[in-house]
């Protein structure tokens, strides 16, 4: 039985070994903090100012006084770089808490409650889901003005509707568990099933659409800057990196590469820690 | 004796698309305190439905349509929801039929024991956890305290069910409802469960109803029968009486297709199958595979005759003499 042995290893425990097996997960995961701790720490680490110009030192290739080069207006682009994490990451975490929120809550009412209220949040669910969603984004950001707040506005109120149909799918599954019974028939209440029972057993999917979220959120905040309604100038973002360095591809190309390559592997690293964190989690007991 | 638990006349219906299901059409009993009653029948024949309207933990598509219930003087389809919460798990405790999967698998088990004595206000925490550990090991538990940090996931089959009884009894109810407790579990595992639920009966001083479809189980820890047929009851009396004495052709049935070890004998199956509960058959739900059928069986449901002391049987035969 080896009984000293088995004590401790709880449920978390056993989903971090199965996470730890995954090789990429795991680099994913290391590559992630490494990004949160750049992004954080991007006032002291960055060697100029965003927003400086050095009108003597336009579309400079990457040198040692510039690491990756200056943009037309003779901006250090490996600080803009730092700066764009920032916000990418800015964005992404509160958005995406934003639809969190949003999604857990009405997610769980509908699904647990059923019936009306199920019926009348689900076709709320309906109609945001079939809705443009980048046009909404796009009118929502014109009419709140440009800004932290609005973008996780208009993030938040188009994705909620994803988070909202996982959650409700998956409190109507839990719901009709045999321990949900079990724990009505000692007593429990609507609520201490819903905060007991019911939520600690769907977090999992939970995390993961968090994390495999994440992502999506910044990219559609650099769509948002590529067309020149993200995060304020002179304020970098790589949407907008990106479109100033398209037009000098081909004279320029680190002013292009820079940025795209930083978002490619901001995400990438983002969605192996996610596909980690499905299958760690999808193997229960 | 005092009255513990009063049924009668206990109708409950579901509503499907197909038509409404019958699961209980007229049921009545009661339970004394200190008394193991044993309820028997097939799946379906609307015997856990019965025992979950005491709390009234129906689906939502099942309804309590007629009849009254009374638990220790209070009238059950009265109370409010909150008040019911307040019956359920400290004055009535339930054990379900599979032990896998009635535990939450991402709270520790010591918590779940101690939870309904935190819900209903019985202790502080310290008290709880003290009460928990005591009857973890009254169940049977090895170390306890170690186990009690420990996941479902760690548990076997019969230990969870141990725990499940833990759970059960942790506020020293006046019932226990057993709903077929060792259906999932193996032979050994089924007889140790049984004699535990025996010995903590005659300890806490509690009445029982057990559940089950295993006549085997019932005749030595019952002291009263019910035997149930497509939502009706059929023959109920003591123990005895009704494993010795049959009076009704179900219960002879049911009887003959038990195996006995020491007595070489043919096991009959009994002819046809259950009926559908949407139409169900007029006058007495079993006549279309009992082969003493009569006239009168085909046109009007029979009532409760009595066949014996305490003892009674809905059977047209039994009207007769």
């Amino acid at each position: 039985m080896g009984n000293k042995k088995r004590i401790g290893r709880s449920y978390w425990s056993n989903i971090w070994e199965k996470f730890k097996r995954n090789k990429l997960a795991v680099f994913g995961l290391i590559f992630v903090c490494i990004l949160i701790l750049l992004g954080i720490s991007a006032p002291w680490l960055a060697p100029y100012p965003y927003d400086e110009v050095h009108y003597e030192a336009v579309w400079t290739p990457p040198c040692r006084e510039f690491l990756a080069g200056t943009d037309q207006l003779g901006r250090d682009i490996f600080s803009r770089l730092l700066y764009s994490l920032r916000n990418a990451i800015i964005v992404g975490l509160g958005a995406q808490s934003l639809i969190v929120v949003i999604g857990l809550t009405l997610g769980l009412i509908a699904g647990f409650y059923g019936g009306k209220t199920d019926n009348i949040l689900m076709r709320i669910v309906d109609i945001v889901y079939s809705f443009p969603s980048y046009l909404l984004n796009i009118i929502l950001v014109l009419v709140l003005g440009r800004g932290y707040f609005s973008i996780f506005v208009a993030i938040a109120a188009t994705g909620w509707a994803g988070m909202a149909r996982l959650v409700r799918g998956q409190t109507l599954s839990t719901k009709s568990r045999d321990f949900v019974e079990a724990a009505r028939a000692s007593g429990a209440g609507n609520n201490r099933i819903m905060f007991r029972y019911i939520l600690p057993n769907i977090i999992g999917p939970v995390i993961y659409s968090i994390f495999s979220g994440i992502p999506g959120v910044m990219l559609v905040e650099s769509g948002l800057s590529l067309i020149g309604l993200g995060v304020r100038p002179p304020m970098p973002s790589w949407g907008l990196m990106i479109s100033e360095g398209t037009g000098q591809f081909l004279y320029n190309p680190y002013m292009l590469l820079a940025p795209a390559g930083m978002l490619v592997l901001t995400i990438l690293s983002f969605n192996f820690v996610a596909f980690g964190l499905r299958d760690a989690l999808s193997a229960r007991e | 004796m005092d009255l513990l638990l009063s049924i009668d006349n206990l109708n409950v219906h579901f509503y499907r698309s197909e038509g409404v299901l019958k699961a209980v059409d007229g049921i009545s009993y009661n339970l004394y305190k200190g008394e193991v009653l044993g309820i028997v029948g097939e799946s379906g024949s609307g015997k856990s439905v019965s025992v979950l309207s005491i709390v009234r933990l129906l689906p939502a598509n099942g309804k309590i349509v007629d009849g009254s219930i009374s638990f220790d003087g209070k009238d059950i389809l009265k109370l409010s929801m909150n008040e019911l919460q307040d019956i359920r798990g400290k004055d009535i405790g339930f054990v379900f039929q599979d032990p896998m999967s009635s535990l939450n698998p991402v709270i520790t088990v010591g918590q779940q024991v101690m939870e309904p004595l935190l819900w209903h206000n019985l202790c502080s925490r310290e008290e709880a956890y003290k009460r928990a550990k005591n009857m973890l090991g009254m169940v049977g538990i090895p170390f306890p305290e170690e186990r009690m940090k420990e996941y479902p996931f760690q548990f076997s089959g019969g230990m969870r069910q141990r725990v499940m009884i833990a759970i059960a009894l942790i506020c020293n109810p006046k019932l226990l409802i057993a709903d077929e407790p060792t259906t999932s579990l193996d032979v050994t595992t089924q007889a140790q469960i049984i004699r535990l639920l025996k010995n903590m009966r005659s300890e806490l001083d509690m009445s029982v109803i057990l559940i089950t479809h295993n006549l085997a189980l019932t005749s030595n820890f019952c002291d009263r029968l019910i035997i149930m047929y497509a939502s009706n009851m059929m023959e109920t009396g003591g123990t005895k009486d009704v494993l010795n004495t049959p009076s009704h052709p179900y219960t002879r049935f049911l009887l003959d297709a038990v195996p006995d070890i020491e007595v070489e004998k043919e096991l009959v199956p009994i002819p046809g199958t259950i009926p559908d509960l949407i139409n169900p058959p007029e006058g007495c739900k079993f006549h279309p595979r009992c082969p003493m059928s009569m006239d009168i069986c085909r046109a009007e449901k029979p009532p409760l005759f009595p066949v014996g002391d305490g003892h009674y049987s809905a059977c047209w035969l039994c009207g007769r003499e």
